[in-house]
C-alpha cells in the first residue's frame, strides 16, 4: 500500500482523544493488507501490530488520538490534509508502512507498531505499556519531526494549580479588606521571576488560566490559576517543586500537582538514535538533530529503555492547527527512512 | 573500532567500523556532540551543528 492512502485511510475516522476506538475496523484491516502477524487491542485500546517472533524487539510508538476539532480531509495535490496529518497520524502512517517492507529476520527479531491512545491527554497508552513491563530493546517515537529531522530531547513538565481564599470585602477601600486575587497574583508574579527563561535551556512558566471573583465591587474571596513550568533535562524537577512550594507558601496560598512529566534526553551514539541517522544518510539527506520544547510519549516511553528517539514527517508548526498537512512525497521518505532504520536496529534480513 | 580525538577535549573516542560520513556521536567523557567526516583522506570527528530546537508535544 501507498503511505499516502494509509494515511488517508486513519484519517477517515476523527478519532479525539478518548474516541479511538473508532479506528478498530481500520486498524485490523490495515494490519491485514500490509501483511503484519498479528494485532492486538490491549486493556488501555492500544493498536499493537507485530511482524516476527525474535528476541530483538523495536517498538515504533504512534498515537491514534488528536487534538479535538474535526477538520475535512482528502489529498489535494501532492498534500495530505486532515486532523492528525502532523499529529500524528502521518507519523503513524511512515511507520505501518515502513516497519511492513523492512527486511527482517523473523525468527530472531520482532517490531512492533503501536498506535497508542491519549497521548493527546494524560498519556493513558503509554502508561498502559509501561504497567504491563514490555520488553523492548529500542524505541521510535512517531511525532513531526519533518523526514530528515530525529529529536533526542524533551523537555518536561509541571503543571499546578494555585488557589488563595481571603475575607474580602468594598473595591472602594481595598486597604480595609482582603483580596484572594492580589494573594495569588504575588504568587504568581514570583513564580514568572522564577522560571523566566526565554529558550529551551532555561526553565519557563505559563499561567495558562485564571479564575477569580463575583462582582465588579467585591475584592474576591477566593482565587486559583493554573500556572505550567517546562524544564530542561539536567534539572531536577525536585529543585523546581521546591521554589514554587516554598513561594506559595509564602503568599500563603494552597499548591495542587496536577501533572509532573519528567525530561528526557537520549545519547546520539545509542543504537536507535544511530539507526535513523544512518537510515537518514543512506538516502543522501542530512540527519538534523532536534530538541523539543514540548514534551511527548518519549517522556513516558523512555522507562521502557533510555535507546529512544522521536521520529516523524511533518511541520510540527502546524501540529493542533487546522491547517494539518503533509506532503506525499515527505511521506514516501519517512516510511523508506523507517524501513532502514529498522533493518538498521533489527540486523536486516537472514543471510 | 578506530579511535579518534574528540576537538573538544582531545579525549580519545571509539568509532564503529561501519560508521558512515556525517554521522553523529557524543563524546560520552566530555558531552561534546560531534560529527564524522573525512578531510583530504582522513576520517577525523569536528563539532556537530548546533542541535535545532522545535516545539510540539
Amino acid at each position: 500500500m501507498r503511505v499516502e492512502e494509509v494515511l488517508l485511510e486513519l484519517l477517515s475516522q476523527y478519532t479525539p482523544t478518548g474516541m479511538e476506538d473508532r479506528l478498530a475496523e481500520t486498524m485490523r484491516g490495515l494490519a491485514r493488507r500490509l501483511g503484519y502477524d498479528s494485532i492486538e487491542i490491549d486493556g488501555a485500546g492500544n493498536y499493537l501490530l507485530r511482524r516476527g517472533r525474535g528476541a530483538r524487539t523495536l517498538l515504533l510508538a504512534g498515537h491514534v488520538d488528536t487534538v479535538p476539532g474535526e477538520l475535512e480531509y482528502g489529498l489535494r495535490g501532492s498534500e495530505v490534509y486532515g486532523r492528525g496529518a502532523v499529529d500524528a497520524k502521518g507519523p503513524l502512517a511512515a511507520m505501518l508502512v515502513g516497519a511492513s517492507v523492512a527486511r527482517i529476520d523473523p525468527g530472531r527479531a520482532t517490531v512492533i507498531v503501536a498506535g497508542l491512545v491519549d497521548e493527546e491527554g494524560t498519556g493513558q497508552g503509554a502508561r498502559e505499556l509501561l504497567s504491563r513491563g514490555l520488553k523492548v530493546d529500542g524505541v521510535i517515537i512517531g511525532e513531526p519531526t519533518g523526514a530528515t529531522g530525529v529529536a533526542v530531547s524533551y523537555r518536561g513538565s509541571l503543571t499546578v494549580r494555585i488557589s488563595a481564599v481571603a475575607r474580602g470585602g468594598h473595591s472602594s477601600a481595598p486597604y480595609m479588606g482582603e483580596s484572594a486575587l492580589d494573594k495569588l497574583l504575588d504568587a504568581i508574579q514570583d513564580i514568572r521571576l522564577a522560571f523566566k527563561g526565554r529558550s529551551y535551556e532555561a526553565p519557563t512558566s505559563a499561567v495558562t488560566q485564571i479564575r477569580a471573583g463575583d462582582w465588579p465591587t467585591k475584592l474576591p474571596e477566593s482565587a486559583e490559576a493554573i500556572v505550567n513550568i517546562r524544564y530542561p533535562p539536567g534539572v531536577e524537577s525536585s529543585a523546581i517543586l521546591e521554589k514554587v512550594e516554598a513561594t506559595v507558601t509564602l503568599h500563603r496560598c494552597k499548591l495542587e500537582i496536577l501533572d509532573l512529566t519528567e525530561p528526557v534526553a537520549a545519547s546520539l551514539s545509542s543504537p536507535v538514535v544511530r539507526a535513523l541517522n544512518r537510515s537518514i544518510l543512506k538516502h543522501g539527506r542530512r540527519p538534523r538533530i532536534l530538541k523539543k520544547t514540548g514534551a511527548s510519549d518519549m517522556n513516558l516511553l523512555y522507562r521502557l529503555t533510555r535507546n529512544i528517539a522521536a521520529y516523524g514527517p511533518g511541520n510540527s508548526l502546524l501540529a493542533h492547527t487546522s491547517g494539518e498537512a503533509v506532503s506525499v512525497s515527505e511521506l514516501e521518505l519517512a516510511a523508506s527512512v523507517v524501513a532502514g532504520a529498522v533493518e538498521e536496529f533489527l540486523g536486516g534480513p537472514a543471510t | 573500532m578506530p579511535e579518534l580525538k574528540c576537538p573538544v577535549c582531545l579525549g580519545s573516542v571509539k568509532i564503529p567500523d561501519d560508521a558512515l560520513d556525517g554521522e553523529l556521536f557524543e563524546h560520552e567523557e566530555c558531552g561534546a556532540q560531534l560529527e564524522l567526516v573525512t578531510s583530504n583522506g582522513s576520517r577525523v570527528l569536528r563539532l556537530a551543528e548546533e542541535v535545532g530546537e522545535d516545539w510540539g508535544e
